[in-house]
């Protein structure tokens, strides 16, 4: 008998760490499971940002700016002049119903999903679900609470408010689309302007069928 | 969870996932007698719950991963097809490596002789070396039962394991 429980206590042991892109298999499926579960439970007080990138085509961008990304007033948590950056046209595949018209000048789209579109220096290798020192595209979620404080601003003609985080790292631009309320997160590192934040995000159209898209 | 918040939760869970997802695929393993595939599945499973609910884990989230793989087995189990799945004398020819060091294959064929919740009663305790009241705790069930099943476990094991012991290598010197 003691052979067998000798033999049972060395099963203990571990398989092996797991390679980076199962764990992100692991963040995704529960990316996914959270946006089930929000879409199933209906809209209730939580919060919860999610980019829905549905299938389908891309809609038309409104450009509303040049693309020399000029500079406006910088407000706490923006960079300072040192660090800001231009905007210029993006030119790559447009990810899947989503577009976008400008990006951050040296920054790629690192990745995304269901949920969110990362954009990155070209040689950045974590993964696009770290979100640090980057520029983070998300729609809010149907379940989201409360108000966003921070910078009125207009985008497009729509309401938004850029509210800086509390640890002054990132900023956010929250603001209704029309259809669902877009966050964009900018890390300070990027060097965007509250202007240019704003010019960024009136860039980016999200296609109307990531509604139907199995996000949520 | 808001986009601030998975920026938090995400590094901290992948962390959790670097550290722990291995202990999870072995006892995964165990519980479903060395299917692979079965076992992936449930920790994959394990993991969306543990994500989901990641903000409400304190203390020891592996434990609570533990706990909730448990639970994606015992409620594999409770599936209609999975009760339909008859137990069988044959015992598989081989069981998957878990990883750098294959299980015990004998063994992990002894448990796969097993009914399932004596089998996770056996791993919890005996693997595991959680106590009789942590077992008993996972598997919602008595201490008494813990404490039959993981006995009459060991013995189906033994049983099983004997016909090993009763052909002994002989060693230089024996008369035979």
């Amino acid at each position: 008998m003691t052979d067998v429980l000798d033999r049972l206590a060395r099963l203990a042991h571990d398989s092996g760490s797991p390679g980076d892109a199962t764990v992100t298999a692991d963040l995704a499926r529960g990316h996914a499971a959270l946006a089930r579960r929000r879409r199933t439970t209906g809209a209730l007080a939580g919060v919860g940002l999610t980019l829905a990138l549905g299938a389908g085509l891309g809609g038309v961008v409104a450009v509303q700016h040049g693309g020399d990304g000029s500079v406006a007033v910088t407000p706490d948590g923006a960079p300072s002049k040192g660090q800001r950056i231009a905007l210029v046209d993006y030119t790559g595949a447009q990810p899947e119903g989503f577009n976008l018209a400008k990006v951050p000048e040296g920054y790629v789209v690192q990745g995304s999903d269901q949920f969110v579109l990362t954009l990155a220096k070209p040689d950045d290798t974590s993964s696009y679900l770290s979100f640090a020192h980057k520029v983070v595209i998300s729609l809010q979620s149907a379940d989201a609470t409360g108000e966003p404080k921070g910078t009125a601003v207009d985008v497009g003609g729509k309401a938004g408010v850029i509210e800086s985080a509390p640890d002054s790292l990132s900023r956010s631009l929250y603001y209704d689309d029309g259809k669902f309320t877009v966050e964009i997160e900018v890390w300070r590192n990027v060097g965007l302007t509250d202007e240019q934040l704003v010019e960024l995000a009136e860039g980016v159209t999200v296609n109307s069928d990531v509604v139907q898209a199995p996000v949520g | 969870m808001s986009l601030r918040k998975r920026r938090d939760t995400d590094p901290a869970f992948a962390d959790f996932v670097h550290a722990n997802r291995g202990r999870m695929v072995t006892t995964a393993r165990l519980l479903t007698a060395g299917d692979a595939d079965l076992a992936e599945d449930l920790v994959q499973t394990a993991l969306v719950k543990v994500y989901v609910s990641w903000h409400r884990v304190s203390g020891e989230p592996a434990a609570y991963a533990r706990r909730v793989l448990v639970n994606c087995f015992v409620d594999h189990r409770r599936k209609p097809a999975v009760r339909r799945e008859q137990a069988t004398d044959d015992v598989p020819d081989t069981v998957a490596p878990a990883g750098p060091a294959a299980l015990d294959p004998t063994l992990v064929a002894a448990l796969a002789e097993l009914p399932p919740r004596m089998r996770a009663a056996v791993v919890l305790r005996h693997v595991h070396d959680l106590s009789v009241e942590e077992t008993a705790g996972l598997l919602g069930c008595s201490t008494g039962t813990v404490k039959s099943q993981t006995a009459r476990g060991l013995d189906k094991l033994r049983a099983h394991l004997e016909p090993q012991h009763a052909h002994p290598v002989p060693t230089p010197g024996d008369p035979s």
